[in-house]
Order: C-alpha cells, then sequence, then structure tokens
C-alpha cells in the first residue's frame, strides 16, 4: 500500500484529502506545517507528499527544499490556492504545481501519475 | 491816232467784254481780242500773277501763235518792279518770255499797263505792233476795267472755295457728331474725307498709347495701306508735323496726310490717297481742317470706350471681389477640410461664382510623392434655378441646397507621379505655375492620354500654395462661354487658388491638432483605465485567496456527502446546486487571479497562429454545433514572444464572444498578418456578423464585470485587455452594428527588456 503525506494548515482541507485518499486506497499521514512535516518524513517511509505553500512556522517551498535534500526521489506535488508561487524558483523542484479546487480530480490524476507502480 | 469815236467803241466794247456772262478766260480773251482789232495792234494780251507771287502767266492773247512755247509761268520777282513802278512803262525781260517780239516788230513796239487797284498789283496789259501810236488814255482806261474784272472775279472764287469749304466741313461736323461709337466714326471718317478731297480711298492711324505704335484703325475698301505704312512709319511723326508735305507723283500714290492731334499731341493720322489733283495745295488745308474737327470727337469716342472698357473692367472686378468675399466668409463657417473642400469646387463651378463646368481639386500626398485627387464637381445644370435669391456664401455652404455632385468620371482615382516629364499636372506643380491651355489636341504639353480622358476641352491648371509650398492644384474646364478661358480668368483662377490654399492648410492644421487630442485623450482614457483595472485586480486577487479554501472545504465535502446520499434523496438535487455553484466561484476566482497579474507567466517565442487555432480548437464543439462559417486567411508570420496560454485565452474569449454574438448561423472571419511598422507588429482580426455592440457601449467593453451576456461573468474581455497590456500589445475592437464587431489583437515582434515579462528560465517553470 502506498504511503501518501498531506501537508497542510487548514484542518478541513487536510481532512478532506485524507479521507478521499482513503477511499482510494492509499495509506495517509498528515502534518499541519513544514516542520511538522519534515519530522515525518525523516522517520517514515514515504511514496508521495501532497504539500501546501503557504503554511505558518515553515512554508512548503521551503520544507520542498529539505525534503528533496533528504529524499531527492520522494515525489512532491505543491497544492495551494496561489498562483504567484509558480513563479518562484523554488517551486520548480516540485512535481507538479496544482490550484486547489473542491474537484480532486487533477490532483488524483497527479498522485496516480507520481506514485511509482 | 484813233479818232475819239473809234476810242469809245473800243472801250465800250471792253467794257462790254468784260461785263459779259462769260467765265473770266473768255471775257478777258474778247477783251484782249477787240483792243487788238480797234486799235489794229499786231499783240493785246492780258498776263496775270500767280496767287502765291510766283510768276506771270499769260491769261488771255489776242493770237496764239505769238506765244512763247512752251507756255507756262516767267517768274517775276524783280521785273515786276517795273511794271508796278511806271505806268505803260515795259519789262523788257518778261515780255521776251512770255512772247514772240519778233513777229510783232520788236520790243520796243511792245507798251504794258500795270493791272491794279490800291491794295494788289494782278498782272499787266501788254499792246504792241500798233500801226500808228497807241492811244494811252483808252489803255489806261481799259487796264482799269480788266483790273475791277480780275478782282471781282478773284474774289467770286474765292468766296465760292470757302462755301463749299465750310459746307465740307458743316458736313463732316455733322456726320461725325451724330455717332459716338468709335468704330462707326472712325468708318465714316475713312469714308467721307477721300470723297470731300477728291481721292481714291482714306485710312486713319491712331497711335497706341502704351506702345507709341502707329497702327491703322480703319481704311477704306481696297485701301491703300501698303503706302500708310510707307508714308507713315519712316518718319513718323516728322511728316505729319510738317502739312505741307507731299510726296510727289511719282511715289506710291498721290496722297495727302494729316496728324490729328489732341491738345498738342499727335494722337494718330489721317491719310488719302490717290488724288485727282494732286498740285492743288487746297486740299491739304482742307483736310487739316476736317482732321481739327474729328480728332476732338475721335478723343471723346476713344475716351468714352475707355470709360465702357474701364466701367466693365470694374464690374468684373466687383463680381470677382464679392466672390472671393463670399468665399472667404464661407470658408470660414467650417474647419473641417470635407466641407471646404466642397465650398471651393462650388465656388469655381456655381453660376455666381467662376462658372466652369468641372472642377478638379488635387493635393500632393508627400509620402507617395504623388498627386491625387481629392474631390471634383461637375457643375449643377439649372443650378440658378435652385439658388433663387440665395447669395453666394449661403450657396456654398448650404449642404443640401444643391445635390452632391460626384468626382467626375475622368477624375476617379487619377494618381500622377511628381517627376517632371509626368504631365501637365506635375508641372503645374513641379514649376509652381499656372497653365492655362486652350488647345489641348495641339498642345504639345498635353500627352494623348490626358486629351483622351479629359475630352480636349480647353482647361486651366493652377497652383494651390501654403506657406510658400505647393500642397495641390485646381484644375477647371469646360469655361462659362463654352470656348475659350482667358488670361485674366486664370487671374481670377489664381486668387482663388491662394484663397483656397490657405483654407486647406489651415483645415489640415486644426485636423491635425484634433486627431492629436483625440489619441491623447484615448490614451488618457486607458491609462485611468488601466489603473483602475490594476487596483480593483489587487483588491478582488486578496479576496480571492480567502475565499478558495473555504470554497474547497464546501465543494469537496459536499460531493462527498453526495457519493453517499442515494440518487433517490430529495437533498440530491440540492447537493448537485453547491456543487455547480461552488464550481462557478472557482471559476471566477480563476478569472480574478489571472486578470489581477497572479497567474503564471511564462514567455516563449509562439506562432500567433497556431495560438489563434488552438484557441479556435477549444471551441470546436461549440461551433459544429452551429451553421457558423469559418473562414481563415493565416498570414506568414515571424515568431512572437508571448505567453501563448494567456494570449490562446485572449482569443479563446474573443471568439467565445463571437459564437454567442451570431448564435446559429454567421460567418466568422480570421485573418493574421504581419504590420511593418515602428515596432513591426503581428496582428489577428476576428470578425463576426453578430450583433456587433452598441456604440455606447464600446467605452465599457474591456471593463471588469461588464457584460452584456446573460451568463457571463464579465470578466472575459477585460482579462484579455489586460493580458495584452502585460504583452505590450493592443486590443481593439471596431464596431459595425448590425453587420458585427471585429476585434483586433495586435502584438509587438520586439518587446524590448521587460522584467515583469522576461524571467530567467522560465521555460522550465512549466516542468511535468
Amino acid at each position: 500500500m502506498k504511503r501518501i503525506l498531506i501537508v497542510d494548515d487548514e484542518e478541513h482541507i487536510r481532512m478532506l484529502y485524507k479521507e478521499e485518499l482513503l477511499e482510494d486506497g492509499y495509506d495517509v499521514l498528515t502534518a499541519g506545517d513544514g516542520e511538522e512535516a519534515l519530522k515525518i518524513v525523516e522517520k517514515e517511509d514515504l511514496d508521495l507528499i501532497i504539500m501546501d505553500v503557504r503554511m505558518p512556522k515553515m512554508g512548503g517551498i521551503e520544507a520542498l527544499r529539505k525534503v528533496k535534500e533528504i529524499k531527492p526521489d520522494l515525489p512532491v506535488l505543491l497544492n495551494t490556492a496561489y498562483t504567484e508561487f509558480k513563479m518562484d524558483f523554488g517551486s520548480w523542484a516540485s512535481e507538479e504545481y496544482i490550484i486547489k479546487s473542491s474537484n480532486l480530480d487533477d490532483l488524483r490524476s497527479a498522485v496516480k501519475k507520481h506514485l511509482k507502480a | 491816232m484813233a479818232s475819239a469815236e473809234r476810242k469809245f467803241r473800243v472801250l465800250s466794247q471792253v467794257v462790254g467784254a468784260a461785263n459779259c456772262a462769260l467765265p473770266l478766260q473768255k471775257r478777258l480773251k474778247r477783251a484782249v481780242d477787240s483792243l487788238a482789232g480797234g486799235l489794229d495792234a499786231g499783240l493785246a494780251a492780258v498776263c496775270l500773277i500767280g496767287r502765291r507771287q510766283d510768276g506771270l502767266k499769260v491769261a488771255a492773247v489776242n493770237d496764239e501763235a505769238l506765244l512763247r512755247r512752251p507756255a507756262g509761268a516767267v517768274p517775276c520777282g524783280d521785273a515786276l518792279k517795273g511794271v508796278a513802278g511806271e505806268a505803260g512803262g515795259p519789262a523788257p525781260v518778261l515780255l521776251e518770255a512770255l512772247f514772240v517780239t519778233e513777229a510783232i516788230g520788236g520790243l520796243a513796239r511792245v507798251s504794258c499797263w500795270p493791272l491794279r487797284d490800291d491794295n494788289f498789283l494782278y498782272g499787266l496789259l501788254a499792246v504792241g505792233g500798233a500801226a500808228g501810236e497807241l492811244p494811252g488814255d483808252l489803255l489806261e482806261a481799259a487796264a482799269r476795267e480788266l483790273t475791277s474784272l480780275v478782282r471781282s472775279s478773284r474774289h467770286y472764287e474765292l468766296a465760292k472755295r470757302q462755301v463749299s469749304e465750310l459746307n465740307v466741313l458743316y458736313e463732316v461736323g455733322r456726320w461725325i457728331g451724330s455717332t459716338i461709337e468709335l468704330d462707326e466714326l472712325l468708318r465714316m471718317v475713312v469714308a467721307i474725307t477721300p470723297k470731300i478731297a477728291r481721292a481714291r480711298s482714306g485710312a486713319i492711324g491712331l497711335v497706341d498709347r502704351r506702345s507709341g505704335e502707329l497702327r491703322i484703325v480703319s481704311m477704306t475698301e481696297g485701301g491703300e495701306v501698303r503706302f500708310f505704312r510707307q508714308t507713315g512709319e519712316g518718319d513718323w511723326p516728322s511728316l505729319c508735323a510738317d502739312l505741307s508735305e507731299r510726296m510727289d507723283s511719282a511715289g506710291p500714290a498721290p496722297h495727302l496726310c494729316v496728324p490729328l492731334s489732341f491738345k498738342s499731341d499727335i494722337t494718330g493720322k489721317l491719310c488719302i490717297y490717290g488724288l485727282e489733283r494732286p498740285n492743288e495745295t487746297a486740299g491739304g488745308e482742307l483736310l487739316a481742317g476736317v482732321a481739327g474737327i474729328i480728332s476732338s470727337t475721335l478723343e471723346n469716342a476713344i475716351i468714352f470706350q475707355q470709360v465702357g472698357e474701364l466701367a466693365e473692367r470694374d464690374q468684373r472686378m466687383v463680381r470677382l471681389l464679392t466672390t472671393f468675399y463670399e468665399f472667404s466668409q464661407a470658408v470660414m463657417t467650417t474647419v473641417r477640410f470635407e466641407v471646404r473642400q466642397r465650398i471651393i469646387l462650388r465656388a469655381l463651378t456655381l453660376p455666381q461664382g467662376l462658372r466652369f463646368g468641372r472642377a478638379m481639386l488635387m493635393l500632393v500626398d508627400d509620402e507617395a510623392k504623388a498627386l491625387k485627387v481629392s474631390g471634383a464637381l461637375t457643375a449643377v445644370p439649372g443650378a440658378e434655378l435652385v439658388t433663387g435669391a440665395a447669395g453666394l456664401a449661403e450657396m456654398l455652404t448650404c449642404p443640401d441646397c444643391l445635390p452632391e455632385s460626384e468626382l467626375f468620371g475622368e477624375a476617379e482615382g487619377l494618381e500622377v507621379p511628381l517627376e517632371p516629364g509626368e504631365g501637365i499636372f506635375s508641372h503645374t506643380v513641379l514649376q509652381k505655375r499656372a497653365f492655362l491651355i486652350n488647345d489641348p489636341r495641339r498642345d504639345p504639353r498635353c500627352d494623348p492620354a490626358f486629351v483622351e480622358r479629359f475630352g480636349g476641352m480647353p482647361f486651366a491648371a493652377v497652383p494651390i500654395k501654403a506657406k510658400g509650398k505647393v500642397i495641390g492644384l485646381l484644375y477647371v474646364d469646360d469655361a462659362p462661354a463654352g470656348t475659350r478661358i482667358e488670361e485674366r480668368d486664370l487671374r481670377a483662377l489664381d486668387m482663388l487658388a491662394n484663397l483656397a490654399g490657405l483654407a486647406i492648410d489651415s483645415a489640415r492644421a486644426y485636423e491635425y491638432v484634433e486627431s492629436t487630442n483625440t489619441e491623447l485623450k484615448q490614451a488618457r482614457e486607458r491609462l485611468m483605465e488601466t489603473e483602475k483595472l490594476a487596483a480593483l485586480g489587487e483588491l478582488a486577487a486578496g479576496m480571492a485567496h480567502e475565499i478558495r479554501n473555504p470554497l474547497v472545504s464546501i465543494g469537496g465535502f459536499t460531493r462527498r456527502v453526495d457519493r453517499t446520499v442515494d440518487d433517490a434523496s430529495p437533498v440530491k438535487p440540492y447537493l448537485a446546486v453547491i456543487i455547480h455553484e461552488v464550481e462557478k466561484l472557482e471559476r471566477t476566482l480563476n478569472e480574478i487571479l489571472t486578470f489581477a497579474g497572479e497567474g503564471q507567466d511564462h514567455y516563449a517565442e509562439n506562432d500567433l497562429n497556431r495560438i489563434v487555432e488552438d484557441a479556435l480548437g477549444l471551441l470546436k464543439r461549440e461551433f459544429e454545433e452551429t451553421r457558423i462559417e469559418i473562414e481563415r486567411d493565416y498570414g506568414e508570420l515571424p515568431p512572437v514572444l508571448c505567453d501563448s496560454r494567456q494570449v490562446k485565452h485572449v482569443f479563446f474569449n474573443i471568439l467565445l464572444n463571437a459564437r454567442q454574438a451570431m448564435g446559429e448561423a454567421g460567418r466568422l472571419a480570421i485573418r493574421t498578418g504581419l504590420d511593418a511598422g515602428e515596432p513591426p507588429k503581428v496582428w489577428c482580426e476576428v470578425s463576426d456578423t453578430g450583433t456587433g455592440i452598441a456604440p455606447h457601449l464600446l467605452h465599457n467593453i474591456f471593463n471588469p464585470f461588464f457584460t452584456t451576456k446573460d451568463t457571463g461573468s464579465g470578466l472575459g474581455l477585460s482579462i484579455a485587455h489586460k493580458i495584452m497590456t502585460r504583452h505590450q500589445g493592443e486590443i481593439s475592437v471596431a464596431n459595425k452594428p448590425g453587420a458585427g464587431a471585429a476585434f483586433m489583437v495586435k502584438l509587438p515582434l520586439d518587446q524590448g527588456s521587460s522584467d515583469s515579462r522576461r524571467k530567467p528560465g522560465e521555460e522550465n517553470t512549466h516542468r511535468r
């Protein structure tokens, strides 16, 4: 079973994504900010991260960089309400830049695409 | 020695002869015959001195054989003193010259008596060759009698001539007083004068006041003009100053010339030819008299004619000035070039104006280095009737009082390169001078093509100048009289062209200022609009972020609920509404973010044709369902640096608009091309046959949240505008209400180095 880490400061969003992905048959972990996420990354064996960008303590871009330093092959999908970070160099390290939407189809297909078989 | 009775008989015969009713010559003859017979004398003769005291001539002699041949006047001079001084004393030299004295026994036997009264010596009575002594008392009495005969006869002749001359002068005066028309007067003078002076023909010449030349102004039919020249030019005016000048009869023809003078100025010459009696000096005096009478009349007639001409010219000038005045007034009523052009063309063709049949205005196109037709007019037939009492200014300015004439066919599309050798029009401009050509068919300056085009009527072409530069020309033909165009018409045209030059120049200057002003205003409006949009966009973007997360939650969980609810459940439709509305809100958010500049820019070299075609591809289904025809005309375009997604969005919006404006049927035309300006731009025009955009809405069409569609967010075109602004491009709509709308999008090829658009490594932004 593939393990996915959801990082988002919004509790409702974490809840929504977790429930949806659990239904899809994934093992799901969650974190409320970048620092928390890094701790999990260090400890746990993960297949993919869905990362919000704007978060307290440590934002998604910084967390992304650090994740890639530790585990360069771990795919990270940036999932955000903002479009402007797409122009941030830091965001380019991500596998995908997805705008948050109530319709999770885009997110689902990206997850499927980047999870190695 | 004659008896007293015989003496009385002879004397009474002489008295009888002197007083009979015969002409002078015959009376004298009878008298000398009586003397010779009565006194039995071989010679009896009366010799008379010529009127000019220039010689003695035999007037009557008893025997013609006694006359020395050839007979003629003998200069008398001092010899006459003998006759005058001493009664009866011989005047030997004279008598020898006049008579064959040998036949009567020598000079010694001839006695002379003077014919004289208190004032004059008329001649002498010579008697000689008698048998005995001559009776002195008888001959003295006879001499007295003959003296009185000669005197009275001379008086009579003089009186007769003076009466006849007075008659002639009276007649001349009466004739020439009967008219004041110069031509008729001159004709009359040359007809009458030769008759009076008994000559074949006559001619009259007047001095041209400007050139000082003597010109023949009238002559009788078959007049000997060549003699007039000969007798006039060489020694004019000295010839005429000398009244007694007479050409010898061996000359061209016996003729007589007298000067016509007025106030001591010589004004002309009156000549008569073929004199019947060339030696009659009296003719000259008479002619001088006639000349005196006619020259003052002639002067009057000339002045009258000049006054007439001046009056006519004044009238013409006044009319012309009125035209120019009214024209200026009319021109002042407007600053519009088109209206002023119409005024100019009407001034040339109206019956109250210059009355040409056709008029054309050509202007210099500096860029094309060519003359191009700007306007042309054919005179409206019957315009006089339309005008009524209206003034010219009114006629020039009223827009509807005359049917609007179109370019006459010949002028249509006429364009002349401004090069030497390109015909009369380019000459007019290049040489800055007017041309008046009355016979275009034969004039080497007009090529056959030109004549063919304009019909070979007399025409004039006048340059229009403004600020010392030729800016165009006026062409007119079909002159008012239908014949020639005169020099004075050309001057009038020249003046009108000057006024026209001012009018056109100021109208153009005004239009330039106006268009610059409009451009400025538009630029300002656009700037304000852009600022407004930017402020609005930032506000919207801030809000959007706050809204998106809750929307994701609402939408996401609703979907989850939806999946758990049975299809038959009554809440199912409600959930669908929530899902749908959330989706719609999210779409609006996306649009706002793109519009607010928060969207992703990634610039690359793109093919505009490809972008347009991609945008069309997105709407494939929309168009497939309709009967809308799509017409593509793609030009060959160089690659342009732009964000293809954003530009695609622009066309998506435009095409969607067109689709919605046309409904189910119509024609969509897409054209692209390269605009080689500075900087060069690629452009795309999308035109539809839809409803178009009402003019009052045009202003707002690029405003955010403005929409005429019930279902639109109103952001489509404002975002398109925003995108084009970010690309330093343009988007505009040319409105054709009822005929659809045409959107024009332009993207500059060389966009400079704007940091906001060119970012390093942008191509990598979109890794997948």
